[in-house]
C-alpha cells in the first residue's frame, strides 16, 4: 500500500485537491455560478414557521433576482450572539453600497424592508457584515459546533408598496406644538431608521406638508443630512443642524411624477448603545404623518 | 368469505337508508336548510382565496393561508390589489371575522343585484396579490391567478333557487 502512495503520490494529491475544491464550491453555493451570482458565508437551509432560513457566517453575501424595486429580507438573531448594549450591529450593502447599519436585538425576528430604484429585473448583490459569531456548544445549546452569526430568509421582492410605507417605526403620538401646523390634541409621527419609504398618497393626505425633525444627541456639532429621492431623482436636501422642526414642501409636480417618496437619513443614532435610554431603536429623524 | 359477499349489499342497505333518513328530515323541516356554494383558488404558495354565498345572501372572500402562520392577522388586516389597480385594504370592509386563526374573511357583496365594484374588480381582474403583515415586522405576499375567476363568480351568483 505505502509502495502505491510512493509511487502514485502526486495524483492522489490532485484527487485531494479537487475534493477540497469541490467542497469549497459547495460551500460557497456555486451551483449557478457565474462571476456575479457567487454566495457565500451561510450555513445549510433549516425550514423555519417563517420560511427557509440560514445561518450567516461573520460575513455573507446573496444574490437574487429582484422581481420590484421593493426589497425585504428578515433576520433572526439569537440571545447568544452579544454585542453592544443595543444589540447585535449588521451593515447591509447592496451592490457595494451602503444602505443600512440596524442594531438587531437578542431573540428577535426583524423584518428589513427597503425601496431601492432601479433593481427591478436585475441580479444585485446583498452583502451582510457582524462583528462576532458564536458557537452553540459553547453557548450549552447541544452539539452544534458551528460559528453562527444571525439566521437570514431569502430576500423577496414586495409587489406592493406598504400603505403605511417602510423602515418606519411605530406610530407615536406626541404632545408637542409645532410651528405652522394647527393639530388639535397629540401629533402623529414616525421615527425613519437610515432609509424610509412611504406612498406619495400619504404626502398628498398631509396636504404636500412633512414636519420634519432630529433628536440626534451630537446635532449640534455633527449635521445631519436628509436626501429626499422620488422614484428615479433625487427632489431635495436638507440639513439639520439643530433639534428645531423643519416644514419640507413637497411640490405638485414631484406629487403627481412619483409614486413613493424615499428618506435617506445620512446617519442614526442609537439611545441604548449611547446610554441615554433604554430605547433600542436606530433613530433617524421624526416625521409627522396623517 | 360469506361476510365479504355480503358486503356490497350492507353498503347498498347504507346507502338507502342515508338517503331515506336525508329525504325526510329535508321535507321536515326544510327552512333550516342552506344553500351554500363556494368558488376557490390555491397560490403556488398553497395558500386559498376564496368566495361563498349563501342562497340570497351576500358574498364573502376568504384568505386562507397554507402555511402555519398563526396570529398573521393580529395586527394590521392584509390589503390587495388587482392587476395595476388601486390597494384595496380590508380593514375598509364593514363585516369582517375577528382577526383570529390563519384565516380572514369580508363581506365583498351583498349578492342582491348585480356584482358590485369591488367584486367587479375580482371578475375582471387577471391576477391579485395580497399583502399580509407578520408579527415584528414581516411583510408576506400571496399572489392568484384570477383567469377563469369571472365564469366562477358568475355561476356562484346565479345559483338562485327563487
Amino acid at each position: 500500500m505505502s509502495d502505491l502512495l510512493g509511487r502514485h503520490y502526486k495524483l492522489f494529491l490532485i484527487i485531494l485537491c479537487i475534493f477540497l475544491f469541490a467542497g469549497y464550491l459547495q460551500r460557497c453555493n456555486l451551483s449557478s455560478y457565474s462571476s456575479r451570482r457567487l454566495e457565500y458565508g451561510f450555513h445549510g437551509v433549516e425550514q423555519w414557521a417563517v420560511g427557509p432560513m440560514r445561518w450567516t457566517w461573520k460575513t455573507a453575501r446573496l444574490v437574487v433576482d429582484a422581481k420590484t424595486d421593493l426589497l425585504g429580507l428578515y433576520v433572526y438573531n439569537l440571545q447568544h450572539l452579544k454585542s453592544g448594549p443595543a444589540g447585535v450591529p449588521l451593515k447591509i450593502f447592496v451592490d457595494d453600497r451602503e444602505l443600512d447599519i440596524v442594531h438587531l436585538k437578542q431573540n428577535y425576528l426583524t423584518g428589513l424592508y427597503y425601496y431601492i430604484p432601479g433593481i427591478a429585473g436585475r441580479d444585485i448583490s446583498i452583502d451582510l457584515y457582524l462583528d462576532k459569531t458564536f458557537t452553540p456548544y459553547k453557548s450549552g445549546l447541544g452539539y452544534d459546533f458551528r460559528q453562527l452569526g444571525i439566521a437570514v430568509s431569502r430576500p423577496v421582492s414586495l409587489e406592493i408598496m406598504p400603505p403605511d410605507g417602510i423602515g418606519f417605526y411605530e406610530w407615536e403620538s406626541w404632545d408637542e406644538a409645532i410651528p405652522g401646523l394647527s393639530i388639535e390634541g397629540p401629533v402623529k409621527v414616525r421615527w425613519t431608521g437610515r432609509q424610509s419609504s412611504l406612498p406619495m398618497e400619504k404626502v398628498r393626505k398631509a396636504q404636500r406638508r412633512l414636519f420634519i425633525k432630529s433628536l440626534h444627541p451630537d446635532i449640534g456639532t455633527r449635521p445631519v443630512k436628509l436626501k429626499l429621492l422620488g422614484d428615479r431623482d433625487a427632489l431635495a436636501e436638507v440639513v439639520f443642524t439643530d433639534t428645531s422642526w423643519k416644514e419640507i414642501i413637497v411640490s405638485d409636480d414631484q406629487l403627481r411624477q412619483n409614486k413613493v417618496l424615499t428618506l435617506v437619513v445620512s446617519r442614526t443614532f442609537n439611545p441604548k448603545e449611547l446610554g441615554i435610554s433604554d430605547d433600542s431603536r436606530d433613530l433617524g429623524l421624526v416625521v409627522v404623518l396623517p | 368469505m360469506e361476510m365479504r359477499s355480503k358486503v356490497p349489499l350492507i353498503l347498498w342497505v347504507l346507502v338507502g337508508l342515508v338517503e331515506l333518513l336525508f329525504v325526510q328530515h329535508l321535507e321536515a323541516s326544510a327552512g333550516e336548510w342552506h344553500i351554500y356554494k363556494e368558488v376557490r383558488t390555491r397560490s403556488e404558495d398553497g395558500h386559498t382565496l376564496k368566495f361563498c354565498k349563501n342562497l340570497n345572501g351576500p358574498v364573502t372572500a376568504w384568505l386562507i393561508l397554507g402555511k402555519k402562520l398563526e396570529g398573521a392577522f393580529k395586527g394590521r388586516l392584509p390589503v390587495y390589489r388587482i392587476d395595476d389597480g388601486s390597494i384595496r385594504s380590508i380593514a375598509d370592509s364593514e363585516k369582517k371575522t375577528p382577526k383570529e386563526g390563519t384565516y380572514i374573511n369580508w363581506e365583498i357583496d351583498d349578492g342582491k343585484a348585480s356584482p358590485g365594484q369591488l367584486l367587479k374588480e375580482f371578475m375582471e381582474g387577471k391576477r391579485v396579490v395580497f399583502q399580509y403583515y407578520l408579527y415584528d415586522g414581516v411583510i408576506k405576499e400571496a399572489a392568484f391567478d384570477l383567469s377563469g375567476c369571472r365564469e366562477a363568480i358568475s355561476e356562484l351568483l346565479t345559483s338562485r333557487l327563487d
